[in-house]
């Protein structure tokens, strides 16, 4: 739809990509854009989940340490399953984001994706400290949500204005 | 001494005047107290003419113009002590290149009638600038005070009207103490360039002239011919003789310097210089640079004076897209906006001798790069823009082949022979093609046009170039663990209005593979639980242990017996054989643009390579491409299929399909709000017991506008009719 670039997202939206969806929309139907929307709010849904998952895998939950020395250990192996968990979360969530062109999201998952590998933010250079890394995921899905709220406003505003046109 | 032993050797080279203009003659003379004068002032010249004895042809007039030379000689000898000789060259000292050297001249091609000593210095000057030489390395001879070090040296006429005062130039080449071998300077030159002087022995035959010709042409002719090939035309003064032809050409074997004094006496001048012909190759020739094997491509690219052509203008729109493709080609990456920019012209060059005109601008950018760029009379052809020049060619033959026969480019080759050449090409465009929005525009239009006419609107737009809107009707499989991306996918599926499956795996996907009738596998590299190229091996390795498209006409058991491939496993067993016609065409699908990904994929045994995120256009030449080749592979299949299609079809009134339509649509709704309340797969979820949920996961199969369906069952040609599908799908 022509509205799409009428439509201010700023730089959280890759344009181009975003009108390849907005493309697949079967134009002669009552709901002219079904399935742009449906892929917009499935990917938000999904994003919801993708970060609470991401949540409970960054944190030690207290109530599971009964004795200190489990707790260490819980930690540590927790620490490496958690980077490796929060590495293809990170992932995952990063193949849908560029599908539809939330380049904001997408890039705070890219580092996320890195950072769980235990390398820096390009995954070029290793990044062996841990618990550091653990810290930079923390920042970085801080920052991915951020960005992500910001897509999830505009695209609601978005269809509600398509929407209030068809 | 020395000087006099230069002096006996030299021969008079100077021939008469006669058929001179009358114009510059009184330069000669004029120079000659110059030339003293120049001699006191820099390093002489030293006249050396070797064979000049040999000359027979010399003209008889020699005698008048020895004396002149004698004269000048004289003027010069005494200077020198040395007593004159008969036969002695004239001197005249390239003073005149001592003066224009001082006076660089620009026009060295003028016949230069006047009189003046311009023109002498003019004539002279090519030469003389050539030649000036300050070698300071004989101070010590004594008779040699201004020092005989001077290589060149201008025999001049005479008195008489030398169109251009050089007769012939010679060359004394110094070595210690040594006069060596008189060398004789030719001037040569390519059509419509600059002349240039080639030294050679007087007594040597034109096949060395045409090895020195092409040592100094070293950057053009040079890299692209051989000197055998080069033909040397000599143009006589005297056109209206019949005696002599206008335009000769010379053969290896005819000593140049005669040949040259016959035709030229009184001295070749610089507008008689030899033509140097290049035979035009007819034939594709390797680039000069090591590396290029694609002459086939690079044929059209030489002739066509490289003009990206208005195919082009597909893959590089004027608007610079912005594409997430863009950002990660670090080999390629510079292919896209400069396709034709960096074309060189130094191409042109190499083939004709000449700057090719430039191409009237076009709309694009692109163009306007090389309009801008000065033009090069040498250049070497970088290595990068032969080889990505070429590719634009390669892909501007496909979408221009509208009928469906697909060019060589994409074959289907069994995973052994790969074909590397499809996977560099579309992957690594800057920006879609128009298609994407020709697509978009005509749906703005077939919307207008059904609310016009309440007739139901014709079929979706096929993609421009697509065989006229005929599709490949075969069978995809789309692998893929994200479940936005497969939406997407599978979107593109229906609107390309092929059958499709989807799996979310590795292991599902070789599972689902197995069921056989696939054409294309659309494989996402990283997947969970297998990844996309463990997936791949899978899949080859079970086509080579059922020997699927060996190529063999007939019973495919019977071949595999034949084969001896009949100690397969029971379990990589394949049940039906005539689902497999051929190796399937798997396509990888990854968001790195690592060259090393690219390699390993097609390493495993993908066909073809596409970045993520991937654009509709891409997709649909893809499929496009490859769906092509295997429909006509699998003819049979394909007709039963249409001829179910348009069985179903013919029951059916438009209201009947309308509801159908609608009820699909409800199922996908609901599928579809299933599947995107499921949380997104964990490395701790991924488990095998994920391959049975594709069935409750993947929205409808197959729910294009048309009634085109992709049946769950192995073989996709089975006519089903819509409302059983429904309900199986809603049972799993």
């Amino acid at each position: 739809m022509a509205d799409a670039e009428e439509f201010d997202f700023g730089d959280n939206v890759d344009t181009a990509t975003f009108e390849q969806i907005l493309d697949m929309d079967d134009a002669d139907e009552d709901d002219a854009h079904e399935f742009s929307k449906s892929i917009v709010f499935g990917f938000l849904d999904q994003a919801d989940s993708t970060f609470a998952k991401m949540e409970t895998s960054k944190y030690v939950r207290p109530d599971k340490s009964i004795h200190v020395v489990r707790t260490l250990i819980h930690y540590v192996l927790r620490k490496d399953k958690d980077l490796k968990e929060l590495s293809s979360l990170g992932h995952f969530l990063k193949g849908s984001s560029a599908t539809l062109g939330f380049t904001k999201v997408k890039d705070e998952c890219e580092k996320i994706q890195h950072y769980g590998q235990k390398k820096d933010e390009t995954g070029a250079t290793d990044e062996p400290d841990e618990e550091k890394c653990l810290r930079l995921i923390g920042q970085s899905i801080a920052k991915a949500k951020t960005a992500y709220d910001e897509v999830k406003r505009l695209m609601e505003q978005y269809y509600a204005k398509l929407e209030g046109n068809a | 001494m020395l000087l006099h032993r230069i002096i006996r050797s030299l021969k008079s080279i100077t021939h008469p005047p006669n058929v001179d203009p009358p114009s510059t003659s009184p330069n000669t003379s004029a120079e000659a107290p110059e030339t003293v004068e120049a001699w006191g002032s820099s390093p002489p010249i030293i006249i050396a003419r070797a064979q000049a004895q040999a000359q027979a042809p010399a003209p008889t007039a020699d005698n008048p113009a020895d004396h002149n030379d004698h004269a000048q000689l004289e003027g010069t000898s005494a200077h020198f002590g040395a007593s004159p000789a008969p036969h002695e060259a004239a001197l005249s000292p390239s003073t005149s290149r001592k003066t224009s050297s001082a006076h660089p001249d620009p026009d060295p091609h003028s016949p230069s009638p006047s009189p003046s000593q311009a023109s002498l210095r003019e004539s002279t000057s090519p030469n003389l600038s050539l030649s000036h030489h300050t070698p300071a390395y004989e101070p010590d001879e004594a008779e040699r005070p201004e020092a005989l070090t001077e290589r060149h040296i201008n025999i001049r006429t005479v008195p008489g009207p030398a169109p251009t005062p050089i007769l012939t130039l010679v060359e004394a080449t110094l070595f210690d103490d040594e006069i060596e071998i008189m060398q004789r300077k030719i001037w040569v030159k390519r059509p419509g360039q600059s002349a240039t002087l080639v030294a050679v022995s007087d007594d040597d035959l034109v096949d060395t002239v045409r090895d020195m010709i092409l040592r100094k042409y070293a950057n053009s002719l040079g890299r692209s011919i051989d000197s055998p090939d080069i033909t040397l035309k000599i143009a006589s003064r005297e056109p209206g003789n019949n005696h002599v032809p206008a335009d000769r050409v010379l053969g290896p074997d005819e000593a140049i310097g005669q040949t040259l004094d016959s035709y030229y006496p009184g001295g070749q001048t610089i507008d008689e210089a030899l033509m140097i012909d290049v035979p035009q190759r007819r034939t594709p020739k390797p680039s000069p640079r090591i590396g290029n094997h694609h002459p086939a491509i690079a044929y059209p690219y030489y002739l066509e004076d490289h003009r990206p052509g208005d195919g082009a203008r597909e893959y590089f729109p004027p608007m610079a897209v912005h594409s997430p493709h863009l950002a990660p080609h670090p080999t390629l990456g510079h292919l896209p906006q400069q396709n034709g920019a960096h074309l060189p012209h130094s191409i042109g060059i190499l083939q004709t001798g000449q700057v090719p005109a430039l191409p009237s601008p076009g709309g694009h950018s692109t163009r306007k790069h090389r309009d801008g760029r000065p033009k090069y009379v040498r250049q070497h052809t970088s290595s990068p823009t032969i080889m990505h020049s070429s590719q634009p060619h390669s892909n501007d033959l496909k979408p221009q082949l509208p009928n469906g026969v697909n060019p060589p480019a994409p074959l289907p080759t069994p995973p052994a022979q790969m074909d590397h050449r499809p996977s560099v090409t579309p992957p690594n465009r800057a920006s879609s093609p128009h298609t994407g929005r020709s697509v978009r525009k005509n749906k703005t239009s077939q919307r207008s046009a059904k609310s016009i006419n309440g007739e139901p609107p014709p079929p979706k737009l096929a993609p421009a170039g697509l065989l006229d809107g005929q599709v490949p009707p075969i069978n995809v499989l789309i692998v893929e663990d994200n479940v936005i991306n497969l939406r997407l996918l599978e979107q593109f599926m229906r609107r390309l209005k092929v059958r499709w499956k989807s799996a979310m795996n590795g292991r599902e996907a070789v599972n689902t593979w197995r069921t056989g009738g696939f054409h294309l596998v659309l494989m996402d590299i990283q997947l969970p639980v297998m990844s996309g190229l463990e997936a791949t091996k899978e899949i080859r390795r079970l086509e080579s242990a059922n020997g699927i498209g060996l190529g063999l006409v007939g019973d495919q058991n019977e071949n595999r017996k034949r084969t001896g491939s009949h100690d397969i496993d029971p379990e990589d067993k394949l049940h039906d054989m005539n689902l497999f016609k051929s190796p399937v065409i798997i396509v990888a699908l990854t968001a790195s643009s690592l060259q090393s990904d690219r390699h390993e994929a097609l390493a495993v045994g993908c066909n073809d390579f596409l970045t993520k995120p991937v654009g509709y256009p891409w997709m649909s030449r893809k499929v496009t491409e490859w769906g092509c080749m295997q429909a006509l592979i699998d003819f049979d299949g394909w007709r039963q299929w249409k001829a179910s299609v348009e069985k179903k079809d013919e029951g059916l009134s438009d209201e009947q399909k309308k509801a159908k339509e609608k009820e699909e649509k409800a199922k996908r709704q609901a599928a579809l709000t299933a599947m995107f309340s499921a949380p997104p797969p964990t490395t701790r979820d991924r488990r095998e017991g994920e391959n049975n949920e594709t069935g409750g996961r993947s929205p409808v199969n197959g729910g294009p506008t048309l009634p085109v369906r992709g049946p769950r069952r192995a073989g996709g040609n089975g006519t089903q009719s819509v409302l059983e599908t429904h309900e199986e799908e809603v049972e799993e």
